[in-house]
């Protein structure tokens, strides 16, 4: 009998080397700490006296203190609130109707490139195509409704893509069944169908509103004279220096309102979905 | 005079009346020419593989499709042609199931009370009996998803009955059940059916489903009926070689017609082979070509002075158990024995195979 050594070293090749799966898991918790780090940093020195020492501490809201007493952001927040609960409305409406359309299109392919497209043209070709379009073109002002139009062609391929996670999987046999029990097509679309969209629907909604919310790219060709509140702190941070601390308080709002928002978007759509 | 009375009686008790439906997809004509009938408290199945047009019988009828044309459609004496499907007397247990998982249990069956706008607590009077009915009446504040697939079928037929329809319409509805609930549910189906007095139209592919429940069966094939008649009558008496092999014949030889009477025939196989068997349906003349049916099960060896045998030497045998499948050729061709005689039969050799005349039915559709 032939005993086996006891020390025989394995030679893996390279790619399969113990080295590889340590260096993904540091390498991605250096990601996350690159992504969540500064987040964290900006709301800890938003609540600091002296934010731009970039050192926390000490603590104190100062600058929240002033950012309410502020009314120069008030317009454009109410702008920017105005604007993305149309879109968010909108969307929610538009992307029912399209994504019910577009899942019953039996090669649905084509038509769902040409609709999301828009989410990887440029938005500084998109801003400046629609900036030609809506002011020379067209002719018209530029201010709320064309920034409003830009957030609507930004936000709706988002807010379908959300939109068919809903319907491609809707069960048409149910429709069926309905109509075969007697109810009208009316009567089908609100007991049975609009129920069971209602998570898509609204994390549509709430999608709309939050790319809406956020966006500036399109914003800055298509404002006018109008500011968004993503605008106004864009020129805030890039003119003045004394309010940058202000801005530091109105981003942390803005991020802690948005998180859960998109939280709430993905729990509706595939944990609450899934139990239904 | 008396012939009239007879006729009234007959066009008043027939629940549904469909004649002549043509539905094409694109260039595929999925029913060409079907005209089916079902009386009152019939059980009427429709038999047939995928693609035979079954289910899209079974959808014209419920007004789900919109056939390309349609002589005649009537159900309870009503014509709906033209009606949508929510107009329709009737309703469906679809095959998978299609209850709303957004809703009870209790609360899918009184949907369609609730669409005909019963008073709440009599619709949930009506939807709690409907579910007695099916033994679920425990289970009626579940969700759909705690439900198992056998509850989920009987939620289904109580959602469908529930409405008093005078037509039900059954698409494969235990398809997705397994053997054991399979066979409980055919008794329980049985059952119902003939307790509510009601119009089943039941569609399947399983000939067993077929056997076991109806009162009457059409065959089907790409789109057109093949066979109608009771259940024994396709069981034993197929008129095509479809139908005999879609009702489970091993054994299907041709042959020629020699003499005939009332209800059997003499037949030449080749080989020169005389044989006798029972006649389907259908036109036959000495001299015409015709086939042979014989199940495998009916085939056995036989002495040299049998009448009903031919000379055959053994090709293979397999036992499997409870019995034993053997193969042998013969002139007319090869045959196929099962022998439920135990291991022992294995060993003994067979020279000559034979069948009784009312085991092998004649019939004249060799082509179909």
């Amino acid at each position: 009998m032939q005993s086996i050594p006891a020390t025989r070293t394995i030679k893996l090749e390279a790619s399969y080397s113990a080295f590889w799966p340590q260096l993904g898991k540091w390498c991605g918790i250096a990601m996350l700490a690159l992504i969540y780090f500064p987040l964290l940093w900006l709301v800890l020195l938003s609540a600091s006296n002296d934010p731009l020492s970039g050192i926390p501490g000490p603590f104190s809201l100062r600058h929240y203190g002033s950012l309410l007493g502020n009314p120069q952001w008030h317009g454009p927040m109410a702008a920017s609130l105005l604007i993305a609960a149309i879109i968010g409305l909108i969307c929610a409406v538009t992307a029912t109707v399209v994504g019910r359309a577009v899942a019953r299109i039996s090669k649905s392919g084509w038509v769902l490139v040409l609709f999301v497209l828009p989410l990887f043209v440029p938005g500084m070709s998109m801003g400046a195509a629609l900036f030609i379009f809506i002011g020379a073109v067209l002719g018209l002002p530029l201010g709320f409704w064309s920034i409003a139009l830009g957030h609507y062609i930004w936000a709706f391929p988002f807010s379908l893509l959300i939109m068919l996670v809903v319907t491609l999987r809707f069960d048409r046999s149910l429709i069926e069944a309905g109509k075969d029990l007697g109810a009208s097509n009316w009567r089908v679309f609100c007991d049975i169908e609009f129920p069971l969209l209602m998570p898509g629907i609204v994390s549509a909604g709430l999608f709309g509103f939050l790319m809406s919310f956020n966006e500036i790219m399109r914003s800055i060709f298509l404002r006018g004279t109008s500011e968004t509140m993503p605008v106004w702190s864009w020129i805030q941070a890039a003119a003045q220096q004394s309010q940058v601390p202000v801005i530091f308080a109105l981003a942390s709002i803005v991020l802690l309102i948005s998180l859960p928002l998109l939280c709430g978007v993905f729990w509706l759509l595939f944990s609450r979905l899934n139990k239904v | 005079m008396r012939k009239d009375v007879e006729m009234n009686r007959q066009i008043q008790e027939a629940m549904l009346e469909v004649q002549d439906v043509v539905h094409r997809y694109g260039n595929v004509t999925a029913l060409s020419h079907v005209s089916i009938s079902a009386e009152r408290g019939e059980f009427l199945t429709i038999l047939g593989s995928s693609g035979s047009g079954k289910t899209t019988m079974l959808r014209v009828i419920s007004g789900l499709e919109t056939p390309t044309s349609v002589g005649k459609l009537r159900i309870d004496g009503q014509d709906v042609a033209g009606l949508p499907a929510a107009k329709r007397n009737c309703t469906t247990v679809f095959q998978n199931y299609a209850l709303f998982p957004h809703m009870s249990v209790i609360e899918n069956v009184a949907y369609g009370l609730r669409i005909r706008h019963m008073n709440p607590s009599d619709a949930l009077r009506e939807a709690r009996r409907a579910l007695a009915m099916v033994q679920l009446e425990a289970k009626a504040e579940r969700g759909i998803r705690q439900l198992s697939g056998g509850e989920r079928q009987r939620v289904a037929l109580a959602r469908a009955v529930v409405t008093k329809p005078a037509v039900l319409l059954l698409d494969e509805p235990l398809g997705a059940l397994d053997e054991r609930l399979r066979q409980d549910m055919q008794v329980e189906l049985k059952d119902l059916q003939r307790s509510l007095g009601m119009t089943f139209v039941y569609i399947t592919h399983s000939q067993e489903e077929a056997l076991t429940m109806s009162d009457r069966v059409i065959l089907m094939r790409h789109g057109s009926i093949v066979q109608s008649g009771r259940p024994l009558t396709l069981f034993d008496r197929p008129v095509s070689r479809f139908a005999a092999d879609f009702m489970g014949y091993e054994n299907i030889l041709e042959g020629r017609l020699i003499a005939r009477d009332q209800e059997s025939g003499l037949i030449e196989l080749p080989g020169g082979v005389q044989v006798r068997g029972m006649l389907a349906e259908g036109a036959f003349a000495p001299g015409d070509g015709i086939g042979l049916a014989i199940r495998a099960e009916r085939i056995g060896p036989a002495d040299a002075d049998y009448p009903n045998s031919v000379p055959a030497t053994v090709r293979s045998r397999i036992y499997r158990g409870k019995y034993t499948d053997v193969v042998v050729d013969t002139a007319a061709g090869a045959l196929r024995l099962r022998s439920w005689h135990g291991s022992h039969a294995e060993a003994e050799d067979i020279a000559r195979v034979g069948w009784k005349p009312a085991d092998a039915v004649i019939f004249s559709r060799i082509s179909e």
